[in-house]
């Protein structure tokens, strides 16, 4: 079954920018797919798409059986609070909340606040020391760990992240892999946009974008990972 | 491998939110957890990005302050001014009236702040030999309602002590310490002081008037505008019949007309100023979603409803108002207070019910302005989260 399909997507920006074009992916449940491509290829339209927070000029998104392009900004709304679980490069940490804050914040959207949850939650990813304090107390490895938590909290159909190993260092990319790949063995589909090999090669398929053109969907991703510089990994 | 457990897990999750939502008991304590993780938010923001929030908080006490100071004068004024304005001469006249017939109206009357109540008995007289009118007075009263007259000596303590209206004492050459024949009062009365008042009294000679007094006329200095005089006069001619007030008119419009000028300069004022708040917390609203761009991405990313986003932004605002409007009501007292107390040297009371408009008008002033910022918050995009920076 397919989580998400996107059939004949294309993006115009105005009149003549064309950021996507006439895109066909699928991914099924429980697969992790790569998106990789260089910059200005149309990597951040597609995630905006795929993560319900901009509809195609043309072309269908369909997620967990439900066409996505054709929904209203509040249709949106409600699928990214129910399907999707979002991860960024920059984390978005609101700056005056703690992490465990952070967290229940995506459940208050969501539907309830639940703070036993939450908390077990972030000690799912190996914070539950650290859940009363605030993004700027936190490392950057730490902050990104807060924002998979907050990503996972209700648990999406769908998980988008967008470079999330861009800011951190190879201890903390190892970390958050290892998280990806405990969530990729509980059957969870992620869609992972990314620079890096070394992270594409955990994924099972990799799609490759070229100037709004996926031009090569490699199945499995032809990178070799260094699994041996893995110190050690929270889920033993 | 443990995937079943967690979707099992993940269904039974569900099954008891749904389970939950029919409880109507259940329900009330979702609405007050939710409730109380988005107030403990909106005091978070507040708190912890206190420094980012002063210069909102700083307009909006500010203007608390002019506002709460500003009516706590104009609803003081007319009390602190009316006693000014009793020094320009008395404002209602009785006459052939004896003290205890006064005494017996005024008790009927609810009870009335008066400045001083003055009775005159006018005889015609001869003063070495001269006739001349003799006038007399309570002189503690007369300094109450006439404060412009101007005593020089003192004033007289005795029966036979006398006080010259200050033309008397010019054409008939006498002064202080001097001693004159006026049989009504005795063989020898000592000139004590003279007064200097400016109009035809300064042609007559003062004595005491003795208790149980029987006057020809009495000035009364009460504090009221002509309105509530007219009251005043219309209660005590039906609390004594043969009691005819008359209001000294000119007195009394002259003082209403300025009170109303003054009160409407202080209205004008005080809304300018709530209009520049207004302005200076829009302004500051709007740099505060400009910077918090990313923040609100990130809530409707997370499937913030643009009511969510709303409420929680003029959430904060109401809450930034209700600490501007406490600090406001505070500063307001004390501004008020050192106003009143350098223009009319007196103090100036405090008003509950003046703090509860302070803190009600300051968190509406708070929400009318960020209204407009409000508008643009919801129209940032999710998508600006993925935008690199």
């Amino acid at each position: 079954m397919n989580m998400l399909e996107l059939k004949g997507v294309s993006v115009l920006y105005g009149s003549d920018v064309q950021a996507l074009y006439n895109v066909n992916l699928e991914v099924k449940a429980g697969q992790w797919l790569a998106i990789m491509g260089p910059s200005g290829s149309g990597k951040t339209t597609m995630m905006n798409i795929i993560g319900c927070m901009a509809k195609p000029t043309s072309g269908s998104v369909i997620l967990d059986g439900q066409d996505t392009s054709k929904g209203s900004e509040a249709d949106l709304t409600a699928v990214r609070r129910d399907k999707i679980g979002l991860i960024f490069q920059q984390f978005h940490l609101v700056s005056y909340l703690t992490a465990l804050e952070n967290v229940m914040l995506a459940q208050y959207y969501h539907s309830m606040v639940g703070e036993a949850e939450a908390f077990a939650a972030l000690e799912r990813v190996g914070l539950g020391a650290r859940v009363h304090h605030l993004p700027s107390q936190l490392s950057g490895g730490e902050q990104q760990r807060v924002c998979i938590a907050r990503a996972l909290i209700n648990y999406p159909k769908l998980i988008l992240a967008d470079e999330p190993t861009g800011n951190l260092d190879e201890t903390n990319e190892d970390l958050v892999m290892d998280i990806f790949k405990h969530l990729h063995s509980t059957g969870s589909t992620l869609v992972v946009v990314t620079h890096s090999p070394e992270v594409a090669s955990y994924a099972d398929r990799m799609a490759v974008l070229e100037h709004g053109r996926v031009v090569e969907v490699t199945d499995p991703p032809p990178f070799e990972h260094k699994g041996s510089r893995r110190r050690r990994s929270i889920y033993g | 491998m443990d995937a079943k457990r967690r979707h099992t897990h993940h269904n039974h999750h569900h099954a008891h939110h749904s389970h939950a939502r029919h409880s109507a008991c259940a329900g009330r304590t979702k609405r007050g957890r939710q409730f109380k993780f988005v107030f403990s938010m909106l005091i978070s923001s507040l708190m912890r990005r206190f420094g980012r929030m002063l210069v909102a908080l700083l307009a909006i006490s500010v203007g608390a302050t002019v506002l709460y100071g500003m009516v706590a004068i104009y609803y003081d004024m007319p009390r602190q001014l009316g006693r000014e304005f009793r020094s320009y001469g008395a404002n209602m006249v009785i006459e052939n009236i004896s003290e205890a017939e006064l005494d017996a109206a005024l008790a009927k009357l609810p009870p009335l702040s008066i400045v001083g109540i003055t009775p005159y008995k006018y005889s015609s007289v001869s003063m070495n030999s001269l006739p001349i009118t003799l006038v007399q007075t309570d002189f503690s009263q007369v300094q109450q309602t006439n404060p412009y007259w101007q005593f020089t000596g003192r004033l007289p303590r005795a029966a036979n002590e006398i006080v010259l209206g200050s033309d008397v004492a010019e054409y008939m050459l006498l002064n202080i310490v001097d001693i004159v024949d006026l049989p009504e009062l005795g063989r020898s009365v000592g000139v004590v002081g003279i007064v200097k008042t400016g109009g035809v009294e300064d042609g007559f000679v003062y004595a005491m008037l003795g208790d149980n007094w029987t006057a020809d006329i009495v000035e009364l200095s009460i504090v009221a505008q002509s309105d509530e005089l007219e009251k005043i006069s219309t209660q005590l001619m039906q609390a004594a019949p043969n009691i005819t007030p008359q209001l000294v008119k000119r007195v009394a419009q002259s003082e209403t007309v300025v009170l109303d000028k003054l009160q409407a300069l202080v209205y004008l004022v005080t809304i300018i100023v709530l209009a520049l708040t207004m302005i200076c917390v829009a302004t500051t609203m709007m740099a505060i979603v400009m910077e918090r761009k990313n923040e609100i991405g990130l809530k409707k990313a997370l499937g913030a409803k643009n009511i969510n986003v709303m409420m929680e932004f003029l959430g904060e605002s109401a809450l930034l108002g209700l600490a501007g409007g406490l600090l406001g009501s505070i500063l307001g007292q004390v501004f008020a207070y050192a106003v009143a107390m350098s223009i009319f040297g007196r103090a100036i009371g405090t008003y509950p019910l003046l703090i509860l408009a302070t803190l009600l008008s300051s968190m509406l002033i708070a929400i009318i302005a960020s209204l407009l910022p409000a508008r643009i918050a919801i129209k940032i995009e999710p998508a600006i989260v993925l935008k690199g920076e």
